[in-house]
């Protein structure tokens, strides 16, 4: 339906301009990444909601897709099994890491941080970026250009998460703890969709999914 | 709205969608684990 409706916007638009079929696919992709998107993140939002989870389950989606940007990752097979994946991950998620404490101890939440950093930085090493069969990553330089990025949202969040830490110490106010193991929560999953493991547990689940009738 | 001003934001609209596509196609990948195939003129070949 995605699909669709990109193009159907896409060929309006080369209609009224007189666009050749080269230039309207370059819109039909550019269509399809907005409204993409913009489901995905109403997923979030709704399951968030439901599931009184809104703050953590945006930020560990917020957080996972800045650093898919660039590093990569495992694709589902369709854009709504990619849209409810990525929710319910996102949502489910948020909802261990309440019920783990991540969010309310802070030894818990310091190990989380600790092992999330750490884990991150290896597989964005080893693994990324990673590309796909329909949009494969052919030049070396490219390659290291998107590796750079990768690491550099790391970095980012590294500073985000010491002066979280920082300010916490400072007035005990628990949304930053929560914000802190969202952070992580989200780098460690996207980073460990990186792996080989990652890989073969997206590709389970997007199997499983169309086995219950999902397309 | 005239002609003049539809014509307008198709312009605009195009130019959006291009520059998200271009965006898009020079990350490796975008929000959501859903990667459509990339158009020909912004294929690394």
């Amino acid at each position: 339906m995605i699909e669709k409706l990109s193009g159907t916007i896409a060929s309006m638009i080369a209609l009224s301009l007189d666009l050749d079929d080269d230039n309207k696919d370059v819109l039909a992709y550019g269509a399809y990444s907005i409204i993409q998107t913009l489901w995905s993140i109403s997923l979030v939002i709704i399951l968030g909601l439901i599931f009184g989870v809104l703050f953590e389950a945006f930020i560990i989606s917020f957080a996972g897709a800045l650093l898919r940007k660039y590093s990569g990752g495992v694709h589902a097979s369709s854009p709504n099994k990619c849209a409810i994946l990525g929710a319910v991950m996102s949502v489910g998620q948020a909802k261990f890491s309440i019920i783990l404490g991540f969010n309310s101890i802070e030894k818990l939440n310091f190990l989380l941080c600790l092992t999330s950093y750490i884990v991150t930085y290896y597989c964005i090493y080893k693994y990324s970026p990673i590309d796909s069969a329909n949009k494969p990553i052919v030049k070396i330089e490219t390659r290291t250009r998107l590796k750079n990025a990768s690491l550099k949202v790391v970095h980012f969040f590294l500073i985000l998460t010491t002066v979280s830490y920082l300010l916490f110490y400072k007035n005990y106010n628990y949304q930053l703890l929560s914000l802190i193991s969202s952070v992580s929560v989200g780098q460690l999953s996207q980073s460990l969709s990186l792996t080989p493991l990652g890989h073969l547990a997206i590709n389970t689940l997007s199997r499983t999914m169309e086995e219950i009738g999902v397309k | 709205m005239t002609t003049r001003g539809i014509k307008a934001l198709t312009i605009l609209l195009a130019s959006i969608l291009t520059f998200l596509a271009q965006t898009t196609s020079a990350s490796a990948c975008y929000w959501g684990l859903h990667q459509p195939k990339e158009p020909k003129l912004l294929r690394e070949e």
